[in-house]
């Protein structure tokens, strides 16, 4: 009789369980579908003619399908010139500015010194400060540098505008590993470098993905600095870009939103191969020990 | 090792130790390359936010005392003159702080609590995670001149989509031309920005999640806890660092919020949705008043330390 | 292990990019070889329009061998952006050789803070004078002296739908009572007379610049404009009273205040709305997007005053103080200028400021030019008006559109944000 009162408790938890995730999950899709739907005027418009969109909205179903908007946006809106400048930048930028904001990171968490507070405060300033007020400085030291009108200016103010809250994540992570792991190799003889390379970042490895993630969204949208900084053709980024679509007397919405489209992929593709790395789990087990 | 802090301060002590410890030549080679270490490892961050950051916001420190319209020669020093105009005489500095309040409220409290639930939710293993993932972080990587054209058609009298639905289910009354009216423009870019910036939070409490060890979810349910008991007792205390971050950030965010609003509704109608961020650019680079709009731009420093440092250190003492 | 692998992957992937495109993209601005002249030239124009000019800039050089313009264009949202880039180059010491600008205030922005080369000697050398319209030149003079050489003349009027005033019997109105009873009669027929995109304030300026033409006069205005009289009175407030009957009786699509330029459109490609308040450029951009050119046709708005104006305003190409090469930069100008030049790129713009330029086969653009000839012009409020002032404008605006402000107290507003401006222009 006991058994049997267990047996039916079990089978009716996991009925419930599985109940509690088929809600979860039915609300999860309603959810997403109406948080995508606005995405619906930008591949309509992407996909239908200029005509089109002018006599039928943008909300109505395209007449035809225009691929050729993708082409066109690629070719004549100059988007091929722009993407490999986004991402040359992108893909350098953000390794280096994260292990930058990586190294200054591990000695506000991990080790000890005078100042430290202070220091990490005068990071966190940073954050602050809004962009624009730096603009005319900016750039009249990258003019007084000579790197004015070339990608090599966007590099040291997008480090710089990153590093608050790089710091701010890293060395909250850093202060989660448990101390016993840093002293342990210090006793073993490791030199700090060897210590922050070999241990603390592939322990890190989450967090430096999540950031990767952000990082590189930030720098692929970025806009005012990359606006002010570059004036050649032949350097433009994405989002100067996308401008190009937009006339003073009017915007082709058709080749913009091709645009929009073309500008976001990269972007998210990344967000899907690192997404790996995000909940991949490292940290959980490896802290433990 | 242990006395770190007592060593540094000062190299008259050193003879006296030296006496006591041998050899006498080696401990402050030791201790320089101690003190070194951390200064070594921050070298590159702190010349480049020196020279970046730094540098170019001091030197507006100094613009923000001068009547300057940014080109010409005529140049007024007025001292705190600008800041006093700002803080008693200026309207539309008065709208922008409380929309920056409300702005702040709303943008702080939903896409935090919104982001951490489909954390949780996502967390678990369903089918299509991966995909209920990106697609809800999609919104927040769209370059803003796409999401500025993506609501004003949703928002637009004539044909917007969200008319059409209020049509559809019978409560066409309620349409209306959201942004264009002083009552509903801020509200209807607040939800914008919520769309916009949850998959922000998100993704950072996904990141948080995979630091709480299973054991601990274990223990919980050996205990016989229900799944909020477990989530209060144990996620939410374990993604602490996390919830510094998102509320920080959020906050400074909100008082910096600039690009929604600009995009949107360039601060109209009436000035109605003006914030001191976009207040700050129309004056610095549309009515060319140098001086007042980095003025602003400080008050806008000053007002997020205020609010965000204190949380900050108060959170992460150790 | 997979670790070390990913990141060494990625930075072969950063590394392949780089190596591709080094060599192209990565370098310091490219140095101009001894004998070759680059010329700076920032403009605001994109898309079509930016590409038929770089095809003109091209020309150039065929022809010029050793001259080489280079394009910085910043098309986008209206003037802010280019403005703010153009001024920070100035502000930072690397002005570009040439810049636009439209006319009044915009333009003065530069030449009261000394940024602008006076042409004088230019005009003299090249004899541009006789080649100009003289309204261009006019509206680009500040205190009598010019700074730029004019490359349009954008006019504005009522754009219509001729199918929709024929279906409702409705003539082209000869007077302000006319337009107002065409707008009831479409009104009755369920056709929204006029669609504004009040998101910038210029595209319902344009309507306010219109009534305060009926209610003012030509000469009144001006001096208003000049803010040599008074704001705070009866005309004023009857323009706002129009503005504010317009609205109330849903004469212009409801809530239009936040809606683009761009978008206002849209109800009248789509038949909805029956008037645009727009310029000759609306002419292009209805051929080019494929739409009926037939549908569509404008007519200047009655004013009831004489003479009849309607609102222009020019675009400029300055050269910069600070440049190095005003010499070849005129030449370029001159070369641009000439009547071959601008009817060849004549939808660089849609309009010229040179006489006798414009192409036989347009005929939007021949219209146009035979209003420009029998009447006269006045310029938009914001190109004469700074741009702070002009902010307190359009907000004055807007309060009456969402009803905070009563006529009377917008004049009031209105003259108060004026007699501010005074003082300020005094000190």
């Amino acid at each position: 009789m006991s058994v049997t009162t267990i047996g039916a408790g079990r089978t009716a938890r996991r009925r419930r369980l599985n109940g509690w995730d088929a809600l979860v999950f039915a609300a999860l899709c309603g959810f997403v579908l109406l948080w995508l739907a606005p995405f619906v005027s930008v591949v309509f418009t992407s996909l239908r003619s200029r005509a089109d969109l002018a006599m039928n909205g943008v909300y109505s179903l395209p007449q035809g399908i225009v691929l050729e908007n993708f082409v066109r946006a690629w070719d004549v809106g100059g988007f091929g010139t722009y993407f490999g400048n986004s991402l040359l930048v992108t893909l350098t930028k953000v390794p280096l500015g994260i292990a930058v904001a990586a190294l200054a990171a591990y000695p506000l968490a991990k080790l000890r010194f005078r100042f430290d507070t202070p220091v990490f405060i005068f990071f966190l300033i940073g954050l602050a400060i809004p962009i624009h007020v730096a603009l005319v400085p900016l750039f009249t030291t990258m003019r007084q540098i000579g790197w004015l009108n070339s990608l090599p200016s966007l590099y040291p103010p997008y480090i710089a505008f990153g590093l608050p809250f790089q710091i701010l994540v890293l060395r909250g992570f850093f202060d989660q590993i448990p101390d016993e792991v840093v002293s342990a190799a210090r006793v073993d003889g490791a030199s700090e470098f060897e210590i922050f390379w070999r241990i603390v970042l592939p322990l890190s490895l989450p967090v430096l993905a999540t950031l990767f993630i952000i990082d590189a969204l930030h720098t692929w949208n970025e806009l005012l600095i990359a606006l002010v900084m570059l004036s050649s053709e032949r350097l433009r980024t994405v989002p100067l870009g996308l401008l190009n679509f937009q006339g003073q007397y009017s915007s082709d919405f058709t080749l913009f939103n091709a645009g929009i489209l073309i500008a976001i992929l990269p972007i998210l593709l990344l967000y899907i191969t690192m997404q790996r790395y995000v909940v991949s789990g490292l940290t959980a087990g490896a802290l433990k020990e | 090792m242990l006395h770190g802090r007592e060593h540094a301060a000062g190299p008259a002590r050193v003879p006296e130790r030296a006496a006591v410890r041998a050899p006498a030549r080696v401990l402050p080679l030791a201790k320089a390359r101690r003190v070194a270490t951390p200064w070594l490892f921050m070298l590159p961050a702190l010349l480049i936010y020196l020279g970046f950051l730094v540098y170019p916001v001091v030197s507006s420190l100094a613009l923000s005392l001068l009547r300057w319209d940014g080109l010409s020669a005529d140049r007024a020093f007025v001292g705190l003159g600008n800041y006093q105009e700002i803080l008693f005489n200026d309207p539309v500095a008065r709208i922008a702080l409380r929309n920056n309040i409300v702005w702040m409220v709303a943008t702080v409290l939903i896409p935090t609590a919104l982001g951490l639930l489909l954390a949780v939710a996502l967390n678990q293993k369903l089918p299509g995670r991966n995909f209920f993932r990106s697609a809800i972080y999609a919104p927040g990587v769209l370059p803003l001149v796409a999401v500025g054209l993506i609501w004003s058609w949703l928002y637009n009298p004539t044909f917007g989509l969200v008319n059409q639905v209020l049509e559809w289910v019978g409560l066409g009354r309620f349409a209306s031309g959201w942004l264009g009216s002083p009552e509903t423009a801020l509200g209807a870019v607040i939800v914008t920005g919520i769309w916009q910036r949850t998959g922000f939070p998100m993704l950072l409490y996904l990141a948080g999640l995979q630091a709480i060890p299973n054991e601990q979810y274990e223990a919980a349910r050996i205990d016989g806890a229900g799944r909020w008991e477990t989530f209060r007792a144990i996620t939410l205390p374990w993604l602490r660092p996390m919830h510094v971050i998102v509320v920080a950030l959020g906050v400074i965010e909100a008082v910096k919020v600039f690009d929604l609003i600009y995009s949107m509704t360039n601060g109209g109608p009436a000035w109605s949705t003006q914030t001191l961020a976009t207040w700050m650019y129309f004056n610095m680079f549309q009515y060319f008043n140098i001086g007042y709009g980095s003025a602003l731009a400080w008050v806008i420093a000053v007002i997020s330390i205020a609010f965000a440092i204190p949380y900050i250190r108060s959170m992460v003492r150790r | 292990m997979a670790r070390s692998l990913s990141r060494r992957g990625m930075l072969q992937v950063a590394g392949g990019a780089a190596g591709t495109a080094l060599a192209g993209r990565f370098g310091a601005p490219t140095a101009a070889a001894q004998e070759t002249t680059e010329l700076r030239f920032a403009h605001f124009l994109g898309g079509t329009q930016g590409n038929l000019l770089q095809d003109a800039l091209d020309e150039y050089s065929q022809v010029n061998p050793g001259v080489v313009i280079v394009s910085e264009s910043t098309p986008g949202s209206g003037w802010v952006q280019y403005l703010d880039k153009v001024r920070t180059a100035i502000a930072g010491g690397a002005a570009p050789d040439m810049f636009m600008s439209w006319g009044g205030s915009l333009g003065e922005a530069f030449v009261g803070s000394d940024q602008a080369l006076p042409l004088a000697p230019y005009y003299e050398q090249y004899g541009w004078t006789e080649m100009l319209v003289p309204a261009a030149m006019d509206a680009i003079a500040v205190d009598g002296e010019l700074y730029g050489v004019p490359v349009a003349l954008q006019s504005m009027g009522l754009w219509y739908r001729t199918d929709v005033f024929a279906a409702n019997e409705i003539e082209i109105p000869q007077t302000f009572a006319e337009l107002e009873a065409a707008a009831t009669t479409l009104k009755a027929a369920g056709v929204t007379p006029l669609s504004l995109g009040g998101k910038f304030g210029w595209n319902v300026m344009r309507l306010v610049d219109y009534f305060l033409e009926v209610t003012a006069g030509p000469e009144l205005k001006d001096q208003m404009l000049a803010l040599e009289e008074s704001w705070d009175r009866p005309e004023v407030v009857e323009t706002y009273a129009h503005l504010k009957r317009w609205v109330d009786d849903e004469w212009i699509v409801p809530g239009f205040l936040a809606v683009s330029p761009d978008d206002a459109r849209v109800p009248f490609y789509q038949g909805q709305a029956a008037m645009v308040f727009e310029g000759n450029w609306l002419g292009p951009i209805i051929i080019d997007t494929g739409l009926d050119t037939a549908l569509f046709d404008f007519f200047p708005p009655p004013t009831d005053r004489d003479p009849l104006r309607i609102s222009a305003f020019p675009h400029q190409i300055l050269i910069a103080q600070a440049s190095e090469q005003a010499d070849a930069a005129a030449e370029f100008l001159n070369w641009f200028i000439q009547p071959e030049q601008q009817t060849k790129y004549f939808d660089v713009e849609g309009s010229t400021a040179t006489l006798g330029a414009v192409p036989e086969d347009d005929a939007y653009a021949q219209h146009w030019q035979e209003l420009l000839t029998e009447l006269g012009t006045y310029p938009p409020t914001d190109q004469v008006f700074d741009s702070e002032l002009m902010g307190q404008f359009f907000a004055v605006q807007d309060g009456i559109i969402t009803g905070d402000l009563t006529p009377e107290e917008g004049a009031a507003q209105m003259e108060q944000a004026a007699e501010a401006w005074r003082q300020q222009q005094g000190r």
